[in-house]
Parts: C-alpha cells; structure tokens; sequence
C-alpha cells in the first residue's frame, strides 16, 4: 500500500513534469493535448476551455494572453495552488491526505463566478 | 424509562437503558457526556447515571483513528440512533473532498476530473459493496465518450468538421451517455445498500438527482455523512 506521502509526492512530481511539458511544448503548436469532453461533445465553450493555454502563458510570465484565453482559471489559479499547496504540506509532514477544509461562501462565490463567466463568454465569445 | 444525552451543543436520544450500557460499552457515550431521564430537566453527568448500571464489557474510550464509531440522530430518515461499533469499523471513510470543491473542480477542468472523481468514488464503492458494478459501467461509459472525442479531434484536424454529427458518432455519444447513467444508478444502488445495511443510516438518494448529477449528489451526501461522523464522535478528517 502506497503512502499518502508518497502519493502526493508523485503528484507533486507529475505536476510540475506537466508544467515542465507545457512550458516547452506551446499547447497554441503542439496538438498532444488533451481536448475539452465538453467542447469536442456539444460543440459548446465550458468554464475549463482555454485553462490549458492560460497556464502556459503564465509560465512564460504572460498574464495579459492568460486572461485572454481563460480569466477565471487564470484568476483562480493562485487558490487552487495554495489549496493543493497545503494538502501537499499535510501529506508530507503528516502522512496523511486530508481535503483542506474552506469556508463555505467560498467555494459558492467561485463556483457562481466560474459559471457567469462560461455563461457570458459562450454567449459573447468576445469575453475571453 | 428512556434517556437522552448532551454533547456541547447537541442533543441525542431518547436511547433505552439497554442502549446506553451498549454505549457507553462501545465508547459512542462517554461518562463524561451529559444525560437526563426522560420528563426531567436536570443534566448530570453519564457517570452518575450509569453509576450502578453494570456495563456489558470493559468499556474501551474512543481512540483517535479511522473507524472511530459515531452515534446520535441522523439526518437521514428512519436512522437508527448509532452504529454498531464492529460494522463501521471495517468499511473506509467515503471520499472526502467537499462537493461543492468537487464541482467546482468539475467545471474548471472541462469535465476531466469529475471524470476521475467518479472512479474515486466507485472505488470507495467496489471497497464497501464488493458486488457493485459502477467501476465497470463507469470505464466503459468513460471509453465510448473517449473515443468519440478522439474521433471528433482526428475528424477535424483532417477538415471532416461536419462528420462530428453523423450516425456513428451519435450512437456512441447516446452509448456513453446511457452506460454513465446505468454506472450512476447502480451507484446509487450500492451507495443505499451500504447505508442500510452495513452503516444503518437510512439514506435514500433521489432518482432525478441521481440523473442529472450523479457523482456531485453522491459526493453532497458523503460529505454530508463525514460531517455528522465528526460532529458526532470526533470522527477523523
């Protein structure tokens, strides 16, 4: 049985060898990516659409083409950082995994942003 | 005559005499939890209660680890006031990422990761109830969907945009979609069985819920159902 430790080790591990990928391989060049299930099924723009070239416009310090091409994950980014951040912490230093707890509006703020925004930018595909 | 116990804010019972013995015993009640007898307004402590009723076994306290007991009123429907300390111990913890996080996660990333929450959630499932079959249905709703996606991309990188609607492609989105929903149903199956039988808790999951949000209601009622664990016994995270 694998450790929590080690577990979120490897994950530590895959996402900084994606961040890696990414920032080598332009998603705008490179056709290897995943697609939106979303998209590629309804033919319709969801919230995560564009997340992929947002992350890697920020890894090239570009934050104005990041928000171009996804503003609510380019603008939640920091959050969900320092939300697998600290469950990475507690998993090294506690061997366990544990879900951080957050405050309740939280999550319903993001959530209702996250949905206006895929809302107006499939109605106006203008919005980025 | 009937008993009722107070933890902090929280009331719990009425529990006979037999099930406060059996209680205290498993540790779901300590003696220093509050009690009054029924019709009486004063509180007193357990130990004065239970003082001279002979406890079944040596009662062991309740330790800080996976599998701690929990007892109290339920949420759910026709719950019964407690678990039985040797069924719950054996079953895991359902997954415990909050639901809102969940959908939330969901939408930010196209779907993919309910996709992987709804094996994660399966394989808590395939743990408690060894018979259930959501893994399977999940993977081969997952694989039909896969390939259209494949499919469609391959289609439209080579300026065949327009095949993304012919029959083919119809049947298998129309097979994904309906081996997602027999994978989520026999879930919802599962997920009922075990907390009605295994941990008696009374849960009934709704069909039209169970339709049209699956993973994210089942996800609502197992972070509902690890929130009473730990208000009630100081169930680990």
């Amino acid at each position: 049985m694998i450790s929590a430790r080690a577990a979120m080790n490897g994950v530590a591990a895959a996402g900084l060898a994606g961040a890696a990928v990414l920032y080598r391989f332009s998603p705008e060049e490179y056709s290897f990516y995943p697609r939106c299930p979303f998209f590629a099924l309804t033919r319709h723009y969801c919230p995560g659409c564009g997340a992929t070239r947002a992350i890697a416009a920020l890894l090239h310090g570009n934050v104005a083409a990041a928000l171009h091409f996804n503003a609510a994950v380019t603008l939640l980014l920091p959050v969900l950082l320092w939300y697998f951040g600290k469950m990475y912490w507690t998993a090294v230093r506690e061997n366990r995994v544990e879900w951080p707890q957050v405050p309740q509006w939280s999550w319903k703020v993001a959530l209702a942003c996250v949905l206006l925004f895929a809302v107006a930018r499939d109605l106006a595909p203008t919005i980025s | 005559m009937n008993y009722f116990i107070k933890r902090d804010l929280s009331e719990y019972g009425p529990y006979t005499l037999a099930d406060l013995q059996k209680y205290v015993a498993s540790g779901n009640i300590l003696l220093t939890d509050l009690c009054r007898s029924e019709g009486l307004a004063d509180w007193v402590p357990v130990s004065q209660v239970i003082g001279n009723i002979p406890v079944p076994v040596a009662a062991p306290q309740p330790q800080p680890v996976a599998g701690t007991v929990y007892g109290g009123p339920s949420p759910y429907g026709g719950a019964p006031a407690g678990y039985a300390p040797q069924a719950v111990s054996q079953y895991p913890p359902p997954p415990s990422l909050h639901w809102g996080i969940a959908l939330l996660l969901g939408v930010l990333t196209c779907g993919i990761f309910g996709w992987v929450w709804a094996f994660v959630q399966a394989a808590w499932v395939k743990k408690v109830q060894p018979e259930s079959k959501g893994l399977l249905y999940y993977g081969i709703s997952i694989g039909l969907l896969m390939l259209v996606i494949v499919v469609a991309f391959s289609e439209g990188a080579a300026g065949r945009a327009g095949a993304f609607n012919s029959p083919i492609f119809v049947i298998l989105r129309l097979g994904g979609a309906i081996m997602w929903l027999v994978a989520a149903f026999n879930m919802r199956t599962s997920i009922e069985e075990h907390f009605n039988s295994a941990e008696p808790i009374g849960l009934s999951l709704n069909g039209v819920m169970t339709f049209f949000f699956s993973i994210y209601y089942f996800q609502y009622h197992f972070t509902r159902i690890n929130e009473m664990k730990q208000q009630m016994m100081g169930y680990p995270r």
